[in-house]
C-alpha cells in the first residue's frame, strides 16, 4: 500500500445559480493521490472534473462554494486541511507545494511581457529564495525548451512551446503536487505525444505526484497509473488503467470505451453511443445519477445508497449491478 | 489521382464528369503585411462521385482553406475548381446558385453557425425556401403550404434523429445541446439532398460519447442518402471511419493520398508516419521510440523543396532544391517523397 499524499473526503462543490438555487458540480466526492503516481481523471464536459481540480487548488470563487468535505495534504509538514487555509498561508501551498497546468496556454502567459519576466513574477510572489536566473534555464530546460526562449515573447512561441512554458513554470517552484487540466487539448498529435512523453518522465525525475484531467481515455491511458472516471460530479468507477481499460466494471465506462474510434475500428460500424443527456445537477439526485441512460439498470439503482463496490484489487466501481455484470462478460 | 504539377498543359485532358469534385493546382495565399503565406500550395486532389475523401493535417496545414475553397466561400489565387467538370471559379448568379445545392458545408463550431435568433425550423428550412422550384423537383411533389413544410423539415429532423421532428420545429438553438446542434446543422446541410457534404471537423467540439452519435449518423446518412464526404480533420481514426480515401496535407501542400487503409497500415511519407506513430491508442502510447521532432519554424511559404524536409530523417540534398511531385506509387497510393518508405 503506498503512502497518499492528497486526500479529498466527502467534497461537495456548488455553482449558484441566478435564480438562488445551486449546481451541485462535485457530489460527496472521495478520493486520494498516491504519491508519485499520475491519477487520471477522466469525464465528458460538465461531468465536475475542471471542478475537482480548481476545489484543490482552492480558486472556486464566491458566490460559488466548496459547500461540504475535507482536502488534506500529506507532506513533511504534516498534515494541511486545505480547506482550512487562510489566505496568506495558501500562498505557501499553491505553486509551491500543489501547482497547475491550464488546458490554454496561451490564455496563462501575459502577452507584454518576456518569458523570464513571468518567471521572475512567479518567484518574487512566492518568495523563492537562490538565483532566478539558473532556475529560469533549468526549468526551460527540463520542460524541453532552450533557454533562448527566455527573451522571447508569448506571440514568438508555438502552440505546443507555450504549453512547455506553462510546465514550466508549474515546475519552477518545485511543487509536489502537479494538476494538469487537459494540457494537451489543444494541440496537434505530434506535439500532444511529445509534452505527454515528457510528462511521464519528469513525473520520475522530479518525483512528482500528478493529477492528469481529460476527456481523451487514450491520453489518460498513455500517462497514468490509475484512471477515475467522472460522471455527473461523482467517481463511478477507479482503479489501475489496465483494469479499467480492460474490464471497465460501470455501465457508463463501458459505453465511454466503446466509443472511441481507433484506426482499427471498421468503417462506418455502429459505435456504441450514449443517448439522451447527464442529470440536471441543480436538483436532488435519488439513486444511481446515470439512471436514466444505462442500458443494464434495474429498479433498485433508483433506492440504492451509492458507494463503491470492489470488483478487483483497488478496483471500485459504484454500481449496484457492477460484480454481477463483469462475471456476465467473462 | 493525376499528377498535374509542372506539367505545362492540364485542364481539359483531365478533367472529367467521372469526378464530382476536382482541384487542379490549387494555390491560395493569405498576406501578412510582405509576407506570403502559402495556405495552398498546388493542390491536386480528386473526388470520384459517389467516394469519400478524408483530408487529414496538424493546424496550419491548409485543411481548412481547402474546405472553404470546394464549396466556393474563398476563391483561390490560382487554380481551378471542377464540379461535375464545370470550373466552378467562372460560376456566376443563378450558375452559381444552383451549385449551392449541390454542395453544402457542415462547420466546426455548433454553437456559431447556427443562427440564435432563429429557430431550428426557421434555419433547417431556408435553404427548400430559397430553392422552392428545385426542393418540389426533387421531391416530386408540392410543397405549398407551410404545414407541409413544417412536415418536410420534421421529416428531416427525424432523419438526423432529431426524434420527434416536430418537437423541435419551434426549439430555439440554446435550448439545444452541441450534439443535438451539430444534427440541426447537418439537418439543414442536407435538406437539397447535396452530392457533397463538406464537413469541417464535425464532431471535434462535441464529447466522445456524443462524437460517436454524430459519427453514427453520418456513417448511416451518406450510406441511405448516397451523398460524398469530404470530411476535414485532424484526427486519423475517424477520418478512416468515415472515408475510404485520404489525403494527408502538410503545409499547403499533399503529401500522401490513396485509399485510407492503405495510408494508415503502410504510410510512405515520412511526415504521415510520424503522425500515425504519434497517435494514442486506448492503452497508451503507439510506439515508445523516439521520433523525429517536428520543426516548422524553419518553413517560409512557397517553399522550393520539400516542405517537410527540415524536420525529415531522410533529408538529401535533392529534398532542399526541388520539390516532390504527388506520384502513384502502388495502386490508387501517391505520395509526395524522393524517399518514401517502403514497407
Amino acid at each position: 500500500m503506498s503512502e497518499d499524499i492528497l486526500t479529498v473526503k466527502n467534497l461537495e462543490t456548488d455553482y449558484s445559480l441566478d435564480n438562488g438555487g445551486f449546481v451541485r458540480a462535485i457530489r460527496s466526492l472521495n478520493v486520494e493521490l498516491q504519491k508519485g503516481e499520475t491519477l487520471a481523471l477522466v469525464g465528458e464536459s460538465g461531468s465536475g472534473k475542471s471542478t475537482l481540480a480548481l476545489s484543490i487548488m482552492r480558486l472556486i470563487d464566491k458566490p460559488n462554494k466548496i459547500a461540504d468535505g475535507e482536502i488534506i495534504l500529506h507532506d513533511s509538514d504534516g498534515d494541511t486541511s486545505i480547506l482550512e487555509l487562510g489566505e496568506n498561508a495558501l500562498r505557501r501551498i499553491r505553486w509551491k507545494k500543489i501547482s497547475m497546468v491550464f488546458q490554454s496556454a496561451m490564455n496563462i502567459l501575459n502577452p507584454v511581457m518576456r518569458i523570464e519576466d513571468q518567471f521572475i513574477d512567479t518567484f518574487e510572489a512566492h518568495s523563492m529564495p537562490g538565483d532566478y536566473s539558473d532556475r529560469i534555464d533549468k526549468y526551460l530546460t527540463i520542460a524541453g525548451l532552450g533557454t533562448k526562449v527566455r527573451r522571447l515573447y508569448p506571440h514568438q512561441l508555438s502552440g505546443g512551446m507555450k504549453q512547455r512554458v506553462s510546465i514550466a513554470l508549474a515546475l519552477s517552484c518545485e511543487p509536489e503536487i502537479l494538476i494538469a487540466d487537459e494540457p494537451t487539448t489543444a494541440l496537434d498529435v505530434v506535439v500532444q505525444r511529445e509534452i505527454l512523453f515528457e510528462l511521464k518522465q519528469l513525473k520520475t525525475s522530479l518525483n512528482l505526484s500528478i493529477i492528469f484531467i481529460t476527456h481523451d481515455l487514450s491520453v489518460a491511458s498513455a500517462v497514468a497509473d490509475r484512471i477515475g472516471i467522472f460522471y455527473a460530479g461523482r467517481l463511478v468507477e477507479i482503479g489501475r488503467k489496465n483494469d479499467v481499460i480492460a474490464k471497465p466494471g460501470h455501465p457508463y465506462a463501458k459505453l465511454l470505451l466503446g466509443s472511441i474510434v481507433t484506426l482499427s475500428t471498421e468503417r462506418g460500424k455502429n459505435l456504441s453511443s450514449l443517448e439522451g443527456s447527464p442529470p440536471d445537477l441543480s436538483k436532488e439526485i435519488i439513486g444511481c445519477s446515470f439512471y436514466d441512460r444505462c442500458p443494464s439498470r434495474v429498479k433498485q439503482c433508483l433506492s440504492y445508497d451509492l458507494y463503491p463496490v470492489e470488483v478487483g484489487d483497488n478496483h471500485y466501481v459504484e454500481c449496484l449491478r457492477a460484480k454481477e455484470l463483469l462475471e456476465s462478460t467473462v | 489521382m493525376e499528377t498535374l504539377i509542372n506539367k505545362d498543359k492540364y485542364g481539359q485532358d483531365y478533367v472529367s464528369r467521372d469526378y464530382l469534385l476536382q482541384f487542379v493546382d490549387i494555390t491560395k495565399i493569405f498576406k501578412s503585411g510582405h509576407v506570403r503565406n502559402y495556405a495552398l500550395d498546388k493542390v491536386n486532389l480528386s473526388i470520384k462521385a459517389g467516394d469519400s475523401l478524408a483530408i487529414v493535417g496538424e493546424s496550419g496545414s491548409g485543411k481548412s482553406t481547402l474546405g472553404l475553397v470546394a464549396v466556393n466561400l474563398l476563391k483561390p489565387n490560382s487554380g481551378k475548381i471542377m464540379f461535375e467538370g464545370n470550373d466552378i471559379s467562372k460560376l456566376r448568379g443563378s450558375a452559381l446558385r444552383s451549385f449551392r445545392r449541390y454542395t453544402q458545408m457542415v462547420f466546426q463550431d455548433p454553437y456559431s453557425s447556427l443562427n440564435p435568433y432563429n429557430t431550428v425550423y426557421q434555419s433547417v428550412s431556408a435553404p427548400m425556401k430559397a430553392n422552392m422550384a428545385y426542393y418540389e423537383s426533387l421531391i416530386g411533389e408540392k410543397v405549398d403550404s407551410r404545414d407541409k413544410q413544417r412536415a418536410k423539415v420534421a421529416e428531416m429532423l427525424d432523419m438526423v434523429g432529431l426524434v420527434p421532428g416536430e418537437n423541435f420545429l419551434d426549439l430555439f438553438p440554446k435550448k439545444l445541446s452541441g450534439g443535438q446542434r451539430q444534427r440541426v446543422a447537418l439537418a439543414r446541410s442536407l435538406m437539397l439532398r447535396p452530392k457533397l457534404i463538406v464537413a469541417d471537423e464535425p464532431t471535434s467540439m462535441l464529447d466522445v460519447s456524443i462524437s460517436a452519435q454524430v459519427l453514427n449518423l453520418l456513417a448511416r446518412l451518406k450510406r441511405e442518402l448516397k451523398f460524398s464526404i469530404m470530411y476535414i480533420s485532424h484526427e486519423l481514426g475517424t477520418s478512416n471511419y468515415i472515408s475510404e480515401n485520404m489525403a494527408v496535407m502538410n503545409l499547403g501542400r499533399v503529401v500522401e493520398y490513396g485509399p485510407s487503409e492503405e495510408i494508415t497500415s503502410r504510410p510512405m511519407h515520412p511526415y504521415t508516419d510520424i503522425l500515425i506513430k504519434s497517435m494514442l491508442e486506448v492503452g497508451g502510447f503507439k510506439t515508445e521510440e523516439p521520433l523525429a521532432k517536428i520543426d516548422f519554424s524553419q518553413y517560409n511559404g512557397g517553399m522550393v523543396g520539400c516542405t517537410f524536409a527540415h524536420s525529415c530523417p531522410f533529408v538529401t540534398d535533392v529534398c532542399l532544391k526541388q520539390r516532390p511531385l504527388l506520384e502513384k506509387v502502388d495502386g490508387d497510393h501517391s505520395v509526395a517523397c524522393f524517399h518514401p518508405l517502403s514497407h
